[in-house]
């Protein structure tokens, strides 16, 4: 890997990533004080990160003092037209990203400590304004130019929001393509979405192994899991008629299906239960997370359009069914076996009883008005929550 | 460079012990379901209880009503069982339970004690009756079992129904519909519940009564205090001396919070002694009759200033 494309220096993102993971550990009861003491002193890095909430605070008040700068530059320089404020806008993107990069990054050793992301999130904004200017282009320019700029971000300063529009800039991307080609390539759509999805999840899992920097973990899973979703989505009954119908303006009569119904049927029952076994067998928590979201959506799939009507019925069969695998699951997992267990091996960084306490609260029952029955609200509010609490990963 | 694991093994960072127990887990020889089975059964539950409610709520006839009453009673009589056989004695301090879905039972059971009592309600007419007390009565299950049982989810919930039954509605929900503003009066409301709240947070700490409890009482209280102040701020007729009041008042938590490192509180004060000066400077320059243009350089200016302010002490604020 040519190490000069990643603005940070690397051995102290190492050494960071050293000191999270044993910070987990010690979390987690497995690291003794002594231990984690002596870790923190041998994997020292002059990387700044502030707290969590702190990076929050730094980043709006950066977000809203560099967005707003335009202002008062715009005024100095008076009535420059058109292209005069693009030319501005440009400059003033460049000066942004080299501010965070050099004075930030480099002089100040700054690591996601807020001020960097409001710089680069910034300035990009600024060189996609002065690119694309606000006369109206070509559908396939906007998702290019996004695209460009998002990966760009993503790898040079691993920025995770970055990694994830440049996913959803390359959807985009391809979208418009294939749909401006027409033709075979538009009623190909699905399959070539599918493969190229599955390709990025598997060229991800060789890149990952061929890279093997523990410090690049998030991206990948970011990478991974969104890549194994749009495979599974791509696929689906639901989107691939829906997206038929109103992107691609298929017209279908009463009682016609979409063309190859059945190969969309079956990939939306197959997938989700192909990467279940595939993540039971090797055991990948990943794939058996995106497997578990994949079934529900297969599940609200197939009841929309084989529909019962018996909606209460389903949600309380199926929350019964869901607590009694649960249960059954837990008692079976009492001890290990092949290798899994019911416990918890370590800390989750994502979870805190605090957090879980709040979302609870707001998905559950608890918040209940004068006037509306309570029962009403709790259904509305358990069908909110579980579409929330599908990506809490 | 080695995975984080040997590095440390081979520093002497970590025992025999240890490594062979971290090499398992990356080598996945043994891999945790712990979050993915606590979801399904947080799921499932909200899926049952939600389905159950509703159920209960549609006409099924007399007898249906009956075995659905008695259902739910049976349900919780169970469910009361286990609480019981599990639960440790009260005590002031943060108690563990080893049953590992204790705390989903407690939940089920609480909710579903707050569905018969609604349905038990309807049923028997009495929500003309009870309108103005149901949420109260929720809120007062919700807390006893939160104290009792030592739960943090269903604190939440009791501080929420509470609000609503005064009511508030505080929601992220409606945050994200834009609609934070709180309509009518409700403001002066909001405030002292707020302040209540937070106060009793503190108390919580300094009695040490369930100590822990300090972050969830005072993370609704001050967001209501401080959603109360701002809407008054632009809602009603003393909109000077709620400026006034929020600008003090949030100057001091900013500079309790800065002390403690409470620094979530710190920026929701930051973020109410910005707003209220931002008004206040406004209202300033309208009644000087002077030049609005001064806001264009007003909010990159205050922006970075507070920046450079706050990067002076950011040892302060580094990463524990």
């Amino acid at each position: 890997m040519n190490k000069s494309i990643i603005a940070y220096n690397i051995p102290e993102l190492e050494k960071k990533n050293v000191l999270s993971e044993a910070q987990n550990l010690f979390k987690s009861n497995v690291l003794n004080e002594e231990q984690w003491g002596k870790i923190q002193v041998e994997f020292a890095t002059n990387l700044y990160t502030p707290s969590f909430t702190m990076r929050v605070l730094l980043f709006i008040v950066s977000l809203i003092g560099m967005s707003t700068i335009m202002g008062p530059v715009g005024l100095i320089v008076g009535d420059i037209g058109d292209t005069g404020y693009r030319f501005l806008s440009f400059l003033l993107g460049i000066s942004l990203l080299l501010f965070t990069e050099k004075k930030l990054i480099k002089d100040k050793s700054h690591y996601k400590s807020g001020v960097t992301e409001a710089g680069i999130y910034a300035g990009l904004s600024f060189i996609a304004f002065a690119l694309l200017g606000s006369q109206s282009h070509s559908l396939l320019v906007y998702p290019c130019v996004g695209f460009l700029l998002a990966a760009f971000a993503a790898i040079r300063y691993l920025n995770l929001t970055a990694l994830v529009l440049t996913i959803g800039f390359f959807g985009w991307m391809l979208f418009q393509l294939l749909s401006n080609i027409g033709g075979v390539a538009q009623a190909l759509m699905p399959f070539i979405f599918m493969s190229a999805f599955g390709l990025i999840y598997w060229g991800s899992k060789k890149v990952r192994v061929k890279l093997s920097a523990e410090f690049l973990n998030d991206q990948f899973i970011i990478l991974q899991t969104i890549s194994l979703v749009l495979f599974y989505l791509a696929g689906n009954y639901f989107v691939v008629r829906e997206l038929s119908i109103k992107m691609l303006g298929l017209t279908l009569s009463e009682r016609q299906d979409i063309p190859f119904a059945f190969v969309f049927y079956g990939l939306t029952a197959l997938v989700p239960i192909g990467t279940i076994y595939w993540g039971i067998k090797h055991k990948s928590t990943l794939l058996i997370r995106v497997a578990l979201l994949t079934i529900a959506l297969s599940i609200i799939t197939f009841k929309y359009y084989f529909s019962l009507g018996m909606p209460v019925l389903t949600v309380t069969v199926a929350g019964a069914i869901l607590i009694i695998v649960a249960l059954i699951s837990f008692n079976y997992l009492k001890q290990v076996r092949n290798g899994y267990t019911r416990e918890k091996l370590l800390n989750n960084k994502w979870s805190s009883p605090d957090i879980m306490a709040i979302v609870a609260s707001q998905t559950l029952g608890g918040n209940t008005n004068n006037g509306t029955t309570s029962e009403e609200l709790q259904f509305g509010g358990g069908k909110f929550g579980g579409a929330g609490a599908g990506g809490n990963w | 460079m080695n995975s984080t694991n040997k590095e440390l093994y081979q520093r002497n960072l970590i025992d025999d012990r240890q490594y062979q127990l971290l090499e398992a887990i990356r080598t996945k020889k043994i891999v945790s379901l712990y979050y993915e089975l606590r979801l399904m059964l947080y799921l499932g539950i909200m899926l049952f209880t939600g389905g159950v409610g509703y159920f209960a709520y549609q006409n099924i006839g007399y007898m249906g009503h009956l075995i659905a009453m008695f259902g739910i009673g049976a349900a919780i009589i169970v469910g009361c069982y286990f609480i019981r056989k599990f639960a440790k004695p009260y005590s002031p301090t943060e108690v563990t339970v080893s049953l590992v879905y204790f705390d989903y039972i407690l939940l089920l059971v609480s909710l579903l004690i707050i569905s018969l009592f609604a349905y038990v309600q309807v049923y028997f007419d009495l929500v003309e009756l009870l309108l103005n007390w149901t949420s109260f009565i929720s809120a007062a299950i919700f807390l006893f079992m939160a104290y009792r049982y030592d739960n943090r989810a269903l604190l939440a919930m009791a501080i929420t129904a509470f609000a609503a039954a005064v009511g508030l509605s505080i929601s992220p929900v409606n945050w994200a519909k834009g609609t934070w503003q709180l309509s009518s009066n409700l403001y002066t409301t909001s405030i002292m519940l707020g302040a209540s709240l937070t106060v009793i947070g503190q108390v919580s700490q300094y009695k040490n009564l369930k100590k822990h409890f300090r972050f969830t009482y005072q993370n609704f209280g001050l967001l209501l205090y401080f959603i109360g102040c701002i809407s008054a701020m632009f809602d009603s007729d003393y909109e000077l001396s709620y400026a006034f009041l929020t600008l003090v008042s949030a100057g001091i938590l900013t500079w309790y919070a800065w002390v403690h490192k409470e620094f979530l509180f710190f920026i929701y004060s930051n973020i109410a002694v910005y707003i209220a000066f931002t008004f206040l400077a406004f209202k300033a320059v309208n009644q000087l009759g002077g030049d609005y243009v001064v806001f264009i350089y007003y909010f990159p200016f205050t922006c970075i200033a507070y920046l450079l302010l706050l990067f002076t002490r950011k040892s302060h604020f580094a990463h524990e």
